[in-house]
């Protein structure tokens, strides 16, 4: 009976990962089809943009599914408590644990990645400024701190990623770094460090707005399992695996709208976007001063020059519409003129006549 | 707590069935009876989304794919063509062009009607496909339609403003038709935020403005359950979006950078779940054809002039100036009470990008003593593609027309 039973389950879970990944082969070939067909090639010039397009397309349908997937075992193993009137609600916690603790995970690694990338940028900028090794040593500090706050809390990740980044970067290397710097180079390692500056706010914002996205997917979960069981509760059995995916991409959406019309939420999203603007200002700051070493047009000049000549349009269009409307009063002007020379013309003939 | 009858599943009761062949003689029929009520306490995922129910469906999505990739094989990028009218070009400024629609009967309305759409993704979705287009049906119905398409921005033209936009081309593009025709006014239609456009116009020059419509159009912007304004920044300002950084760092705003917005609103939705419910409807090629047009029109997202960009965004979303009546254009201040002549409000019940609360505002700020508001239960896209809104929008438009002529 228990091998049955485990035959069973064996082979739902079997279909259920045919289904999923047919159905990501199903887009990889339709992409790779749609990508290739060399008879008319629509869209053939777009192939490596096609490709890149295809490879996101595809990494978040994966990660997607493997999320559905594990939605839909974790029903499968709550849903014989519901129905036996057991604590589902444990089962329940258990699953969205493991979801955050695979959070956790990620959040680790983008941490871990800061370390990794602004330990690089301080070596580098070691070399070039003879700076001392001020931050090494609150990294090393952090990396004992954060193994305590890793709470499984996404908030306590915000604080954790805000903290490395105000206390151990910002009160060491980050305020050295804000000084005014000396020597020839130092126009052009001002922009340096400007650029590396707002690389660290577009890293400490990215970290908290994808800490906010895993939240939303858990928050998601829990919605998920909470109205599938009031379905059940009703009677209303998801039938097919087209209705389980709809009705997990409904729930998905509503907690993700709900969550992005909190104030809190809109704030970490924005901070991680105006983030990625001012970093992208300031990478075109340095990609300006490259352009010019190699006596290239820079951005800025041609944008100066398409205001110029957006001015001079405008003010060409102003000075031929007024040009029109003159012409016009002066046509009507001097046609009155005519009528009224005419007509005096004609009272004087007249008046001649009359003597 | 719930009892197992419920849950009955046809491929259980086969396959527990005594009368198949295959089954252990041994076990009597009240045994594989006792045995089948077990199996349903202890397999209640299989009895809510059977093995058998699963393959069935992945059997029949198979025969649809083997189907759809025939069907997409003999399809190009000519069969999904937007915009079937026929028209000329009758105006060109810049990169903007003017279209008259062929009329299709003998005598139109004499005042002709300008459809003014949105800056964002192209203005073709009045004009989808021929069994969808709200174009044709105004034209059935004997009017004389204009359409102003944008075109689409180049880096040149990032320091296009609004003004550029409502002081100088609608109004040339308006000054050319009451030109041409001989007219003192015209008719203005505004769609999403061309309506907004075409509102301002309208407060600035009320004196050409024979009838206005405005569809889908957002006139409120303090909107704390709208995604899309609450994104926009509409409580929040610069620390939602910091527009100026924005801009001063893309220059333009790209289309992409809008098309991603607008699937964020409900990203599983528009992402991911219309592409796994599209092997669904690929044995089908009429189907097939109908989506890729709505693929084709939703990502074909001309850039935004970043200066323009910027001003919609900071004085409608952020500074929700329009009602305030602090709407500079150009030199020009908008008075949404300077609207006194007729305003049919076309909006969507279902509206996701503009809650019909934002249109209904409109009432309350302009002067207008003929005031008409009409809503379909259809969300924003479906103004434009419901089968049903499509039998009953264009005669609301040209009957209430008809009696204001």
């Amino acid at each position: 009976m228990t091998n049955n039973n485990k035959n069973w389950s064996n082979m739902a879970s079997e279909v259920v990962n045919t289904w999923t990944e047919t159905s990501t082969q199903v887009w990889r070939n339709w992409f790779d089809f749609m990508g290739t067909v060399s008879t008319a090639k629509p869209f053939g010039d777009v192939q490596p943009e096609l490709d890149k397009f295809t490879h996101r397309y595809l990494d978040n349908q994966d990660l997607w599914l493997r999320f559905v997937k594990l939605s839909f075992d974790a029903w499968k193993d709550i849903f014989p408590q519901l129905e036996s009137g057991g604590d589902w609600t444990k089962t329940m916690s258990q699953y969205a644990q493991k979801m955050r603790e695979q959070l956790d995970n990620v959040s680790h690694g983008n941490l871990q990645m800061n370390q990794d990338v602004a330990q690089m940028w301080q070596l580098y900028l070691q070399q070039v400024q003879k700076f001392t090794q001020l931050w090494l040593d609150p990294m090393g500090l952090h990396l004992g701190t954060m193994g305590k706050a890793a709470t499984g809390n996404s908030s306590a990740w915000i604080e954790l990623n805000n903290l490395y980044w105000n206390l151990f970067y910002e009160e060491s290397f980050g305020s050295l770094m804000q000084s005014p710097i000396l020597g020839p180079t130092r126009e052009f390692n001002g922009k340096l460090v400007r650029s590396f500056e707002a690389w660290k706010n577009l890293n400490q914002a990215s970290v908290n707005y994808q800490v906010v996205l895993a939240d939303i997917q858990v928050r998601s979960f829990e919605a998920l399992m909470q109205n599938l069981i009031s379905r059940a509760e009703k009677g209303e059995a998801i039938q097919t695996w087209k209705q389980f995916q709809q009705v997990w991409s409904e729930i998905a959406d509503d907690v993700f709208g709900e969550a992005f019309c909190q104030e809190e939420n809109l704030k970490i999203r924005g901070a991680f976007l105006n983030a990625l603007s001012a970093y992208r200002l300031e990478q075109q700051q340095l990609m300006e001063l490259f352009l010019q070493s190699m006596n290239m047009p820079l951005r800025s000049e041609v944008d100066e020059m398409h205001k110029t000549i957006y001015e001079l349009r405008k003010e060409l269009k102003q000075l031929k519409k007024d040009l029109a409307q003159k012409n016009v009063q002066q046509e009507v002007t001097s046609s009155s003129k005519g009528t009224k020379t005419a007509t005096t013309n004609k009272a004087e003939k007249s008046k001649g006549t009359d003597a | 707590m719930m009892t197992s009858h419920c849950y009955s599943h046809p491929l259980i009761d086969h396959c527990l069935s005594p009368t198949v062949a295959n089954f252990p003689p041994h076990f009597s029929p009240e045994c594989w009876h006792l045995l089948q009520g077990v199996f349903r306490i202890m397999l209640p995922f299989l009895t809510q989304m059977g093995l058998e129910d699963t393959t069935h469906e992945y059997t029949e999505l198979t025969q649809k794919l083997v189907k759809g990739i025939e069907n997409l094989s003999r399809l190009r990028e000519e069969d999904i063509e937007i915009g079937a009218s026929p028209k000329d070009v009758v105006y060109q400024e810049d990169k903007i062009t003017l279209y008259r629609f062929k009329p299709v009967v003998k005598k139109p309305l004499a005042v002709p009607v300008l459809i003014v759409y949105a800056l964002v993704n192209r203005p073709f979705m009045v004009d989808l496909q021929e069994n969808r287009s709200l174009v044709a049906n105004l034209l059935k119905l004997g009017l004389d339609v204009y359409l102003i398409d944008w075109g689409y921005p180049t880096r040149a033209d990032r320091w296009l403003t609004l003004d550029d936009y409502i002081n100088g081309y609608i109004d040339n593009c308006v000054d050319f038709i009451r030109e041409t025709n001989q007219l003192e006014k015209v008719n203005l239609l505004g769609v999403c935020q061309g309506g907004t456009f075409s509102l301002c116009y309208s407060s600035l020059y009320p004196e050409k403005v024979k009838n206005l419509i405005v569809m889908v159009a957002p006139v409120d912007f303090n909107m704390p359950n709208s995604l899309l304004n609450m994104r926009g920044g509409c409580t929040l300002g610069a620390e939602a979006l910091d527009v100026d950084l924005m801009v001063d760092s893309l220059g333009n705003i790209p289309g992409d950078y809008l098309n991603l917005e607008f699937l964020m609103l409900k990203p599983r939705q528009l992402g991911i779940q219309k592409y796994l419910d599209f092997p669904e409807i690929m044995d089908s090629e009429d189907k097939i054809l109908n989506f890729l047009r709505m693929e084709k029109w939703i990502f074909d997202s001309p850039d935004q002039a970043g200066e323009t960009y910027r001003q919609f965004m900071k004085d409608f979303y952020q500074g929700n100036k329009l009602i305030k009546g602090e709407v500079m254009i150009g030199d020009k201040q908008v008075n949404l009470s300077n609207l006194t002549m007729p305003i049919l409000n076309l909006y969507a019940e279902k509206d996701h990008l503009v809650p019909p609360e934002s249109s209904l505002a409109l009432q309350q700020y302009v002067t207008t003593k003929d005031y008409t508001v009409q809503s379909f239960p259809v969300g924003h896209i479906g103004m434009y593609v419901s089968g049903k809104v499509q039998r009953d929008l264009p005669p609301t438009i040209v009957d209430w027309l008809k009696t204001r002529m």
